[in-house]
């Protein structure tokens, strides 16, 4: 793959993935066949920043686990009212992690299918 | 999540939920006494009254505990049934849990089951804020 489109490509979507991943994910741009690239620039990355504000106000709803697509614990935290509010605080600190994580894992699913 | 992960975190919350429905069945505490959403807020949020309901599941009041709140059910079911769940994939080698996970989350994500079930929460509160604001 042209380094070129694979720069911009990271460039633009840094801010979706742990900074130790990228060059990682770099490496397997480089080596990406023409007809996985397209589908790779149609994956919709999840905002860590989003998260962490859906996290603040809808936290202690579980809304936050449900916009990254953990489904089965936001409605245990749905369910227990954020964990108590315990987990709704560590949330806070954790929210922007796991939104990198499941951007990661969307990314690894788009080039395996 | 790993299925590792997975399995520490429900025996984890189960084993929480347990001592808390404990703690309650001895000591009742007010129906949204530890809720800081209503503290802070004074609007009761969904799951208030979830812990009144489940201990009058236990005393054996159907009609009170889903008037407390629906919730629960599905909350008593939950620690009634995860546990062994666990127990038995452990003792078992096998992954039926987790995988069973997965297929809830997948079919969450269908707008169809996602939907009714968003009504259905919000219908909840609705009621919630009626009982106890």
């Amino acid at each position: 793959m042209d380094s070129q489109r694979v720069d911009l490509f990271i460039m633009s979507n840094s801010k979706h993935f742990e900074s130790f991943q990228l060059p990682a994910i770099k490496q397997q741009l480089l080596n990406l066949p023409e007809e996985k690239w397209i589908r790779i620039q149609y994956v919709q990355f999840k905002d860590p920043t989003t998260a962490l504000i859906i996290s603040l106000i809808g936290g202690c709803l579980g809304i936050d686990r449900f916009y990254i697509g953990d489904s089965g614990l936001g409605i245990a935290k749905l369910l227990t009212c954020g964990g108590f509010y315990v987990w709704t605080i560590v949330d806070w600190f954790l929210i922007m992690g796991a939104t990198k994580e499941k951007n990661l894992q969307q990314f690894q699913q788009a080039l395996t299918y | 999540m790993t299925k590792r992960n997975l399995y520490i975190f429900v025996f984890v919350a189960s084993l929480a939920g347990y001592v808390w429905v404990i703690v309650n069945i001895f000591h009742i505490t007010a129906t949204y006494g530890v809720c800081l959403f209503h503290k802070i807020t004074h609007i009761p949020c969904p799951a208030c009254g979830a812990t009144h309901s489940v201990v009058s599941l236990l005393n054996g009041d159907f009609a009170g505990a889903f008037y407390a709140n629906p919730f629960g059910f599905i909350i008593c079911a939950a620690l009634a049934l995860l546990p062994l769940w666990l127990l038995f994939d452990c003792i078992c080698h096998k992954d039926s849990f987790f995988r069973f996970y997965k297929n809830t989350e997948a079919a969450l994500r269908k707008k169809y089951i996602a939907i009714p079930a968003l009504v259905l929460v919000i219908i909840n509160w609705i009621w919630n804020l009626h009982k106890y604001l």
